[in-house]
């Protein structure tokens, strides 16, 4: 499939099947994944790891136009995704790479901004590298107890701090029905963290400082999450030069 | 003795940094659910692969995967 990747410009979603795109905004990155790898259009291609697919989709989706051009440019990312597609070590490892980045590298980063949280960010800083389902799951009460202390000072620094104890109350709930299974007690770990952080600090953070004080942050954390993609995808490469 | 112009104040500067903090906090949740989703994707356990069908449709609207 011809295509210039230097020219290309990912759009956000799911898009229309088209035989020749222009690459103006009319596909995601793994859609052009598929094209390229000359696969039925799709944003899940069958050559690409599912889990740095999953990964890219909803980091595509939720990026401005500008942040998604700087930070995935497709003449950079597209040919390492073709063929990315790991055995199932491989993606079990990348997963534990995301997981892992989220506990000890994007938690503490929001945590940061409000000194209260202190001492969260660095106990789960101070955490061994998350590599498997048992340093998941013994990360998942310093998680929860993280959780909770963001909760509570967001709720507080909003005038609601009444209803931290509730809050508390919801967090401990989550723990037990997380004790279940093994893996769906990892899965609860990090859905505990999916789209909460951010938004407990900034409201935490923000009583006495302007959004802006919450940019350093995000670019940090932009910068590093494309640290945790190409570690992600080079695990896989690394496999396989090794089985060559 | 409330200074009422004071407090008046005080929330509309608050009112105005609303936008500002939901924005960046908006940014910062993109790495974050990006990196929950790959890491419930890799799961073997359909129950846990699903959570993260759930927050990808949820938030994106993408259409659900064949």
């Amino acid at each position: 499939m011809n295509m210039d990747l230097s020219t290309v410009s990912f759009g956000v979603g799911q898009h229309p099947r088209t035989d020749a795109p222009t690459g103006d905004r009319d596909l995601c990155i793994m859609e052009a994944v598929a094209y390229i790898a000359g696969e039925p259009w799709s944003d899940s291609p069958d050559c690409a790891s599912p889990v740095v697919s999953a990964f890219l989709r909803s980091w595509n989706d939720d990026l401005s136009d500008a942040d998604r051009d700087r930070l995935l440019p497709a003449a950079v990312w597209v040919p390492r995704l073709v063929g990315s597609r790991g055995d199932p070590a491989t993606e079990e490892r990348r997963a534990y790479l995301a997981l892992d980045w989220l506990i000890r590298v994007h938690t503490p980063a929001w945590f940061d901004l409000v000194p209260s949280l202190a001492s969260h960010a660095e106990a789960l800083r101070a955490l061994p590298e998350v590599v498997d389902l048992a340093s998941a799951v013994a990360s998942k009460d310093l998680v929860y107890a993280a959780e909770a202390a963001a909760l509570a000072a967001a709720w507080a620094a909003a005038g609601h701090a009444a209803r931290a104890a509730a809050g508390h109350a919801a967090w401990a709930a989550a723990g037990d029905a997380a004790r279940a299974a093994a893996w769906a007690a990892a899965g609860d770990a990090a859905r505990a963290v999916a789209g909460a952080v951010a938004g407990y600090v900034a409201l935490a953070a923000a009583s006495d400082a302007a959004g802006y004080a919450l940019c350093p942050t995000v670019e940090t954390l932009q910068a590093s999450a494309l640290d945790l993609l190409d570690l992600m995808l080079a695990c896989g490469e690394h496999r396989r030069e090794e089985t060559k | 003795v409330i200074d009422i112009a004071a407090l008046v104040a005080e929330v509309e500067r608050l009112q105005q940094m609303q936008p500002k903090r939901d924005y960046y906090a908006s940014l910062g949740a993109a790495q974050e659910r990006a990196a929950v989703v790959a890491f419930l994707r890799g799961s073997d356990d359909d129950l846990v692969a699903d959570y993260g069908d759930d927050i990808e449709r949820g938030e994106h609207r993408r259409e659900e995967k064949v």
